[in-house]
């Protein structure tokens, strides 16, 4: 795989064996023109679509104006206007930001998804042993404007409960 | 015994060896540029380190992913077609195989072999991290500099493929050197690196356009991601808070992160523009980590921007290794040195 322990110069020789041997400059442009294709594909997909390690790297090119917020909280009553929002650690592991983006994930698939996601949650927290006083667990979305929360603190313009569960005790 | 060899920077420009029309012929100087073994080697041992402690440090969050519901699972690139998360044991296996060949080809141990297998598992591994929910942006660079050094004769030096004999001896790297052998490598590495950038400048002006220039976006971006990490409990910017309404600011910033990136190939262009280049888009990392709270390791620890440097000169990685490795590594980096010390225009 590596030209470096075979190939030798297309030069006069030097004594040492080859593989790209007088081709190595050809390979060497292969592998430049082809890494740079390969990074430049991304140009071509659609705009939803990203992967990995090659990206078109969308992060900062979505036009906001609002911003909707999911999460999960829990409530001791079937309701969820002032609900206790839930560590990512119930939700998917320490790190807060895949928390979140599972939670949206599941919303945005609609159908069971957010249901199973909920349950799932509801029965870590049960394993868990704490947050006693919780007895219902919810994903909810929060939609508002960013500039206004930072520069007003406005509350969140809408909540919508997509799925809510029980928590098995 | 080391042997001072003649510097091959130091000889007549080399001459153009495809075929391809005199239009090229700058070109391929520049493609094959005689840079010697020891930087491409310094890249294998600094991007190597990086990213096998990288590994190491995120493996607790890899592995957690196991305990994911199987719905979950959204595989993306060399994952994409998988059906189903694969089993625990794989996962398990394949973070093995990246922890225990990394050091392999830190340290060059049968590097066409070792090279290729560790930038495979580390592709798969941090693949598999990004197939659950969130496409992390922070190892794409690293995992295409990976390949390159994986297929790139990077450990004719400083390697145990050189003490043991496996590499080629000092006089063929040097002769390779002086034909470019080594500097293809090398600009492949600021290539990939500059496109990278070239590609996140164009997507913002064809999705975004105007509204990234006049900082509207910019500064809608900085709210919303702040305001949803602190709403989520994650770590925000105090400052970014404090910032983003101040748009006429935010657009200054704007346009030199677009300036920045749409420019990158200038980069390319000669050590001090690379340098310029490598130094304002550390910046803009700073600046990011800062206004909204996203660290990009790899960038801002500078690992990502040595292939714009010099790395075998500097003496405090030179010395240990030259001593470690062994008896022929230091005749081209010396040379090299003294090239740099007469400042002379084609040394680079």
């Amino acid at each position: 795989m590596s030209m470096g322990t075979t190939a030798a110069s297309s030069g006069p020789s030097h004594g040492s064996a080859s593989i790209g041997g007088r081709y190595w400059r050809w390979l060497s442009v292969a592998v430049g023109i082809g890494s740079s294709v390969a990074i430049l594909w991304p140009l071509s997909w659609d705009r939803r679509r990203d992967s990995f390690p090659l990206s078109p790297y969308p992060m900062f090119t979505w036009n906001r104006t609002h911003a909707t917020v999911h999460a999960a909280v829990g409530s001791p009553h079937d309701a969820y206007r002032k609900a206790h929002r839930l560590e990512p650690r119930f939700i998917a592991n320490d790190e807060v930001m895949l928390a979140a983006a599972t939670v949206r994930r599941a919303i945005r698939r609609r159908g069971d998804a957010p249901r199973v996601l909920c349950e799932e949650i509801a029965r870590r927290v049960a394993v868990s042993g704490s947050l006693e006083h919780l007895r219902w667990i919810a994903l909810v979305s929060d939609t508002f404007n960013p500039l206004d929360y930072i520069e007003r603190g406005s509350q969140a313009s809408r909540r919508r409960v997509s799925a809510r569960c029980r928590i098995p005790r | 015994m080391s042997t001072i060899r003649p510097d091959p920077r130091a000889r007549a420009p080399v001459q153009p060896h495809l075929r391809l029309g005199v239009r090229t012929a700058a070109v391929q100087r520049w493609w094959w540029s005689p840079f010697p073994a020891e930087r491409i080697a310094a890249l294998r041992l600094i991007t190597g380190l990086f990213a096998w402690v990288y590994v190491v440090v995120r493996s607790p969050s890899l592995l957690s992913a196991t305990d994911f519901s199987r719905q979950r699972f959204e595989p993306i690139g060399p994952l994409g077609w998988l059906d189903a998360p694969p089993p625990d044991f794989a996962v398990y296996a394949l973070l093995t195989t990246c922890i225990a060949s990394g050091p392999l080809l830190i340290l060059g141990w049968r590097h066409h072999v070792s090279g290729p297998i560790f930038a495979f598992a580390f592709m798969c591994c941090a693949t598999y991290r990004s197939s659950w929910g969130m496409v992390f942006h922070t190892e794409n660079i690293l995992a295409i500099h990976l390949w390159v050094l994986a297929i790139a004769p990077s450990a004719d030096r400083w390697s145990l493929d050189t003490r043991s004999g496996r590499s080629p001896g000092a006089d063929v790297v040097t002769a390779r050197a002086a034909q470019g052998y080594y500097g293809w490598s090398v600009r492949t590495l600021c290539l990939t690196t500059v496109l990278t950038y070239v590609l996140a400048g164009w997507a913002k002006i064809e999705y975004v356009g105007m509204r990234w220039i006049t900082g509207e976006a910019m500064q809608m971006q900085i709210a919303y991601d702040n305001v949803r990490k602190l709403l989520s409990g994650a770590s925000y910017s105090e400052l970014g808070m404090w910032l983003a309404p101040h748009q006429s600011l935010l657009a200054v910033g704007a346009c030199l992160t677009l300036g920045m990136e749409l420019l990158a190939p200038v980069a390319l262009f000669g050590p001090r523009l690379g340098w310029l280049w490598c130094l304002s888009v550390w910046v803009f990392h700073v600046a990011v980590l800062v206004l909204m709270a996203i660290l990009f390791p790899y960038q801002l620890s500078g690992a990502a921007y040595v292939c714009f440097l010099r790395p075998e000169s500097w003496h405090r990685l030179r010395r240990p290794l030259n001593r470690y490795f062994g008896p022929t590594g230091d005749a081209p980096a010396r040379a090299l040195d003294r090239c740099s010390n007469r400042r002379r225009a084609h040394c680079v």
